[in-house]
């Protein structure tokens, strides 16, 4: 009687605690599911990537050629910044209120694309500011893995693995938010079920030898 | 140091750019780090203080993310910098003085591996093992920071200004005088005589530490011509040196060991292979390479090459007096060479004039001259005039000199007897990177820059030249001796600018590129090398014989005396290498002792003065005496005491932390004292020239021992004697077959010579794709430990101190080992470079209880070392003794040091095992390239960092299932065999069996 009293209630704290693990925004320790911190600059991916349909490729250029994706230079976002200053309705605004009052349209700037140009040490017309150097953005980081992981970003984007399928879907996103756990369970799952011939664009060519992505411990531990 | 901030992409931490001993502050950026230095921040109780506030948010934030990092993308960008990816630069290296053109790997801005440029017409590829440490020199924070003057710092606008003026003053009626290690770089040299042009009585002198100004006075009169001959070892059939030690250290050891080891080949197209004749006292790594090795007294060398020479020359001679064992060598060697005249080259290292005319006589009688060395076209490798020097030190001890301008050479270290002179200059500049034996003379104390952070310009044979290009803002805000030079005279211009300035006046008109200069100029900067078409070889240049001068040297030594043979070793060379702590662990090629100098003695010599290795000795001689501790080696000339040049550098008690501390751990130097002993005082200067072996000793057993380090006996592949069977354990280690075995025969039917038992375990590893194999050429490896630093400083290899290494500790993933065949004059030496062998049935994989090592698909032996819980049963099961356990946390000596970690490489924590991953990163890093391509891999694209660096090429790496590749060939070639091939473990990587070009000499040990 006492026995069967202490296993019930042994598997009903059990079967509590696990949904509200479960529930709860409480993770195990390293996963980061979720992670979603405040940034130096209020960037939208949605913007960029969903509404204005930019490629991720377009920002993230390392993507293709290196391990890292990296984050965009400062000279980079210039390129469009330096001609686009503020929101689309904003301009809209200025436009018909500048209309209404009769009067010359004032030249707008965002508050977050004037970081940009703070970073860059450069004024709102492009021209160098005396006495200001160019500084990194610091960005604050997401997606990290353990030091001990070589995770290599040129393979899986040559190998046409989408973008969304490890960090979900960024182009809906108005804040950059790690969508899956990037534990070594998670990797493995894709490394196992994914055949490589059925990725596009990694046709026979590449490497006709093999089927399915390497579940190796030194493909990514070294 | 703004720029630097601006390129350091910041990765995730604790990979290589980490910092082991700080893990609180995980975004590092160099300039952090430098700021840091520079403040002298890093004190231990800030480190303690910031360890105790990691531990306790550790602590408490135990289920939490933790501490947010950031990622400081580029500002601006080039085409080439892309965070992550590494990019390569052509430039020179200059450590060794040989100026091996050099590759180096350069990730988000900073240089983290040099390698041999293949393009290279000099070294071909490959490097030495100094100039892959020079890496290390460049992160090294004692550096000299700024110049300092007669009233301390000063800052560079002051001290151009103060020069300047002084300059002016003297050059009208002063006495200016440059002391110079050798100056190669065409620029710098015109900066120097454009300076001397200006003065009323200015001259240059050049010296090297290790003097090879003999050879070129002896040209300068036999041949008119004042320069070293260009050797061509391939070109001879047979080699005599009379102590050259032409593979590690003598005039420029990559190339020459590309050349010996093409020419002695046996599957290569030549008909006769390449005969090595050594004649010398102490044994080298090149003589332990030889064919036929004779020991000699230093006495001796006169009269057997008057001896050769005589005879070549038809004369009949009798026995000069000499042993009847070298004379009876010299007869034989006599028939080899008139046999194989135009096709035999005779080289000695002495820096008697009289020895190096008779070596030219000898190579006239071969008519060695336009085919196996070269004048028309010579080497500028090392153009010290001892003469010269000689000359100098009279007018300074006349008191004559007012400004001396001091470069590239440490005078009071190498000269000792000079310090007196030295202090009656009027005044001393000296461009030095670190405080010396010299800098507390100088006037001026000026910091130069690292060789991979200036531009530069070498000539290291007449018609080729290469180039350096800086890799990263200079650190330390170090200078050039041309940038300097330009701006003491008047005419201050950037140091690229100079350059360009000369090449673009002096070298570009003579070429008729048919496109403007800097087109022209960046197309050559980029491949790191131009020869020179545009310049005709200055004509054929006739030998002309020359009355030679008496011997100077002594002809007997007097009883019960030694001679005291100073040598260099490929580490420390002139003692240039002294902060290197890379270079110091690495063990003596040839008596595998790392840490110390020492005093070599034969063993007979030993046991007749009842010494022992470890035995400290007070040597006695004329001009006083110093105190060492003995090593006892076999294969020395009895009569002699070898003692190694280039240690006891002052600042090496920086060295006295090196290495984790712990209860029982010893300091690998004493405090304020030095890595081993100097004994430049002990080079005596004759007839104008430096000897190195010149003086005559007596020994004095002192009490008490000093234990050296050495890794001979580390890591045994044999059993221990006490357990081994009666007589002792045989293993077929070192093959070596007799040359008429392996020609005629190309292939070999695989299998194993030994019987095969049943097998324990499944044959489960199909390698459907790759299998990934090495194979290491026995009979082209010469030993020069290329691949031991290659492999350091690919692998975030740490240095763990002497007191490590006498416990079995040292960390590195390859290891040589030396064996000896035969003793005295029939000793030979072996070297086997021996790393995992990733064997199929690898019986450290059966015993991981964590399944921390297991194999791959591709043949690869993987140790994962966040699964390792350091129970260290795999290396107890490894049967070649190559696993290296992390005892401690290694830290290096300081952040900035971390500079030289590389990326792609985990910097390994205390507790777990490690051990040769066959460069996996590399692999990773050409497959993901492949792919991006969309190609398939091709063969020799992966290329191990051993086998990269290895000037002879003994070292091959490919894919075993691919019967098209080099491997495969290696493979079967009839001289591959396993290493202890009766365990049946199936290694993945194989060793070519050296050939013997002579008779059998019985049985090898390794001793």
């Amino acid at each position: 009687m006492f026995q069967s009293l202490r296993l019930f209630l042994v598997v009903a704290i059990g079967l509590g605690l696990m949904t509200l693990i479960s529930a709860s925004d409480l993770r195990m320790p390293g996963n980061d599911r979720g992670y979603s911190p405040e940034q130096p600059i209020a960037f939208s991916h949605r913007l960029h990537a969903g509404e204005l349909k930019m490629d991720c490729l377009f920002c993230h250029y390392g993507a293709r050629k290196s391990r890292h994706a990296g984050i965009p230079p400062v000279e980079l976002c210039l390129n469009c910044h330096l001609h686009v200053k503020a929101n689309l309705d904003d301009i809209f605004l200025e436009k018909a209120a500048a209309e209404a009052e009769g009067r010359e349209e004032r030249p707008l700037l965002s508050s977050e694309i004037e970081k940009i140009y703070q970073a860059a040490g450069i004024n709102a017309d492009g021209e160098p500011l005396e006495g200001q150097l160019a500084e990194s953005i610091p960005w604050v980081r997401i997606h990290r893995l353990p030091d001990h992981v070589y995770f290599d970003h040129r393979v899986h984007v040559a190998g046409g693995v989408a973008c969304q399928s490890c960090h979900g879907p960024v182009q809906a996103m108005e804040r950059a938010r790690q969508e899956h756990s990037l534990s070594m369970g998670w990797c493995m799952d894709c490394h196992r079920q994914t055949k490589r011939s059925t990725l596009p664009g990694d046709g026979a060519s590449n490497d006709p030898g093999a089927t399915n992505p390497s579940v190796d411990c030194a493909v990514c531990h070294y | 140091m703004k720029n630097i901030q601006r390129d350091a992409q910041v990765k995730s931490s604790r990979k290589a750019d980490a910092l082991p001993e700080n893990p609180s502050d995980l975004n590092p950026s160099i300039a952090r780090v430098l700021d840091e230095i520079e403040e002298g921040k890093s004190s231990s109780r800030r480190s303690f203080l910031r360890l105790a506030g990691f531990s306790f948010a550790a602590t408490a934030g135990a289920c939490s993310r933790g501490k947010p990092q950031t990622a400081l993308p580029l500002v601006q960008t080039a085409p080439e910098m892309i965070p992550g990816r590494a990019y390569w630069v052509a430039t020179t290296s200059m450590a060794c003085g040989a100026g091996c053109g050099a590759l180096v790997r350069c990730r988000d801005g900073r240089p983290v591996k040099l390698e041999g440029n293949p393009g290279h017409p000099v070294s071909q590829g490959g490097l030495c093992p100094a100039c892959q440490a020079s890496l290390l020199g460049l992160y090294d924070s004692k550096r000299l920071q700024g110049a300092r003057g007669p009233e301390g710092p000063l800052s560079e606008e002051l001290l151009d200004l103060q020069l300047r003026d002084l300059f002016q003053n003297l050059r009208s009626s002063g006495k200016i005088r440059f002391l110079t290690g050798t100056v190669n770089s065409p620029s710098t040299l015109s900066q120097i005589q454009a300076c001397l042009e200006q003065c009323s009585d200015g001259r240059h002198v050049m010296y090297d530490g290790i003097s090879r100004s003999a050879i070129l006075e002896a040209h300068q009169m036999t041949h008119g011509v004042r320069g070293l001959p260009r050797y061509r070892l391939d070109r001879a059939e047979v080699l005599v040196s009379f102590g050259a030690d032409f593979l590690s250290t003598w005039v420029s050891p990559v190339e020459f060991a590309k050349q010996y080891a093409r020419a002695r080949r046996p599957e290569g197209s030549r008909s006769k292979l390449l005969r090595h004749w050594q004649f010398e006292a102490n044994l080298s790594l090149s003589g332990g390479n030889a064919d036929v090795r004779t020991r000699i007294a230093p006495w001796e060398e006169n009269a057997a090459l008057t001896y050769l020479s005589d005879r070549l020359a038809g004369q009949e001679r009798s026995n000069p007096g000499l042993p009847a064992l070298l004379i009876e060598r010299l007869d034989q060697l006599l028939k080899e060479l008139s046999a194989a005249k135009g096709a035999a080259l005779v080289i000695s290292d002495s820096n008697e004039v009289r020895q190096q005319l008779l070596v030219n006589q000898i190579n006239q009688h071969l008519n060695g001259y336009g085919r196996t060395l070269d004048v028309s076209r010579p080497s500028l490798q090392w153009q010290g005039s001892d003469r010269d020097l000689h000359q100098l030190r009279q007018e300074l001890e006349n008191g004559g000199v007012d400004l001396l301008i001091v470069q590239g050479c440490n005078p009071v270290y190498d000269l000792p007897d000079w310090e007196e002179a030295l202090k009656k200059a009027g005044h001393i500049v000296y461009l030095s990177r670190h405080e010396d034996e010299t800098s507390p003379l100088a006037t001026w104390l000026v910091s130069e820059s690292h060789d991979l952070e200036r531009w530069d310009d070498h000539q290291p044979v007449e018609g080729v030249y290469s180039f350096s290009q800086p890799l990263l803002p200079g650190l330390f805000a170090g200078r050039s001796l041309r940038h300097c030079l330009a701006s003491w005279r008047g005419a201050a211009a950037e140091d690229v600018e100079l350059l360009k300035k000369f090449w673009r006046e002096k070298i570009y008109p003579t070429e008729n590129a048919g496109e403007a200069f800097e087109a022209w100029f960046d197309r050559n900067l980029q491949r790191g090398v131009y020869a020179a078409k545009g310049i005709e070889p200055a004509g054929k240049k006739e030998f002309q014989r020359v009355e030679l001068p008496a011997p100077d040297s002594e002809t007997e030594l007097s009883e019960g005396k030694l001679q005291l043979v100073l040598y260099s070793n490929p580490a420390m060379q002139d003692g240039r290498h002294a902060h290197n702590p890379w270079l110091h662990e690495l063990p003596d090629p040839v008596t595998k002792v790392c840490w110390d100098n020492y005093l070599s003695l034969a063993p007979e010599t030993a046991s007749k003065l009842r010494l022992e290795t470890g035995d400290r000795v007070r040597v006695e001689g004329e001009i006083g005496s110093f105190e060492i501790p003995v090593l006892v080696q076999v294969g020395l000339h009895p009569q002699i005491a070898a003692v190694a040049l280039g240690y006891g550098r002052k600042g090496t008690d920086r060295f006295a932390d090196i290495g984790p501390e712990w209860m029982q751990s010893k300091p690998t130097v004493a405090a304020g004292g030095q890595v081993g002993q100097s004994v430049s005082s002990w080079i005596a200067w004759k007839n104008q020239q430096r000897r190195f072996s010149a003086h005559e000793v007596s020994l004095v057993k002192l009490g008490g021992s000093h234990k050296l380090a050495c890794t001979q006996d580390h890591h045994r592949m044999e059993l221990p004697p006490h357990l081994a069977p009666k007589g002792g354990e045989v293993r077929d280690v070192v093959r070596v077959l007799p040359l008429a075995e392996v020609q005629g025969q190309t292939e070999q039917e695989h299998g194993s010579k030994h019987h095969v038992y049943k097998d324990l375990w499944p044959d489960d590893h199909p390698y459907e794709g790759k299998r990934w194999g090495m194979a290491v050429d026995l009979n082209a490896c010469t030993g020069c430990s290329s691949c031991v630093i290659a492999c350091q400083v690919e692998n975030n290899v740490p240095v763990v101190g002497k007191d490590e290494v006498l416990r079995h500790r040292e960390m590195s993933w390859i290891r040589i080992d030396r064996y000896f065949e035969g003793e005295g004059d029939q000793l030979q030496s072996h070297h086997q470079p021996v790393m995992c062998q990733h064997c199929s049935k690898a019986p450290c994989e059966t015993v991981c209880p964590v399944l921390a090592t297991t194999h791959s698909e591709e043949g690869l032996n993987q140790q994962v070392y966040n699964r390792c819980v350091g129970t260290r049963y795999c290396a107890n099961n490894c049967p070649y003794k190559v696993r290296r356990f992390n005892w401690f946390d290694y830290p290096r000596e300081d952040q900035l040091q971390n500079l030289s970690l590389n990326p792609d490489v985990t910097v390994r924590s205390r507790g777990v095992m490690e051990k040769c991953t066959l460069c996996v990163q590399r692999i990773q890093d050409a497959k993901a390239e492949a792919r991006r391509n969309g190609r398939p891999l091709e063969d020799g694209e992966i290329q191990m960092a051993c086998q990269q660096s290895c000037p002879s090429q003994a070292i091959v790496f490919g894919d075993l299932n691919d019967p098209e590749s080099l491997i495969s060939k290696f493979r079967n070639n009839s001289r591959s065999y396993d290493l202890l091939e009766e365990l049946d473990i199936q290694p993945g990587v194989h060793y070519l069996a050296k050939v013997r070009k002579q008779e059998d000499r019985g049985d090898h040990h390794r001793g």
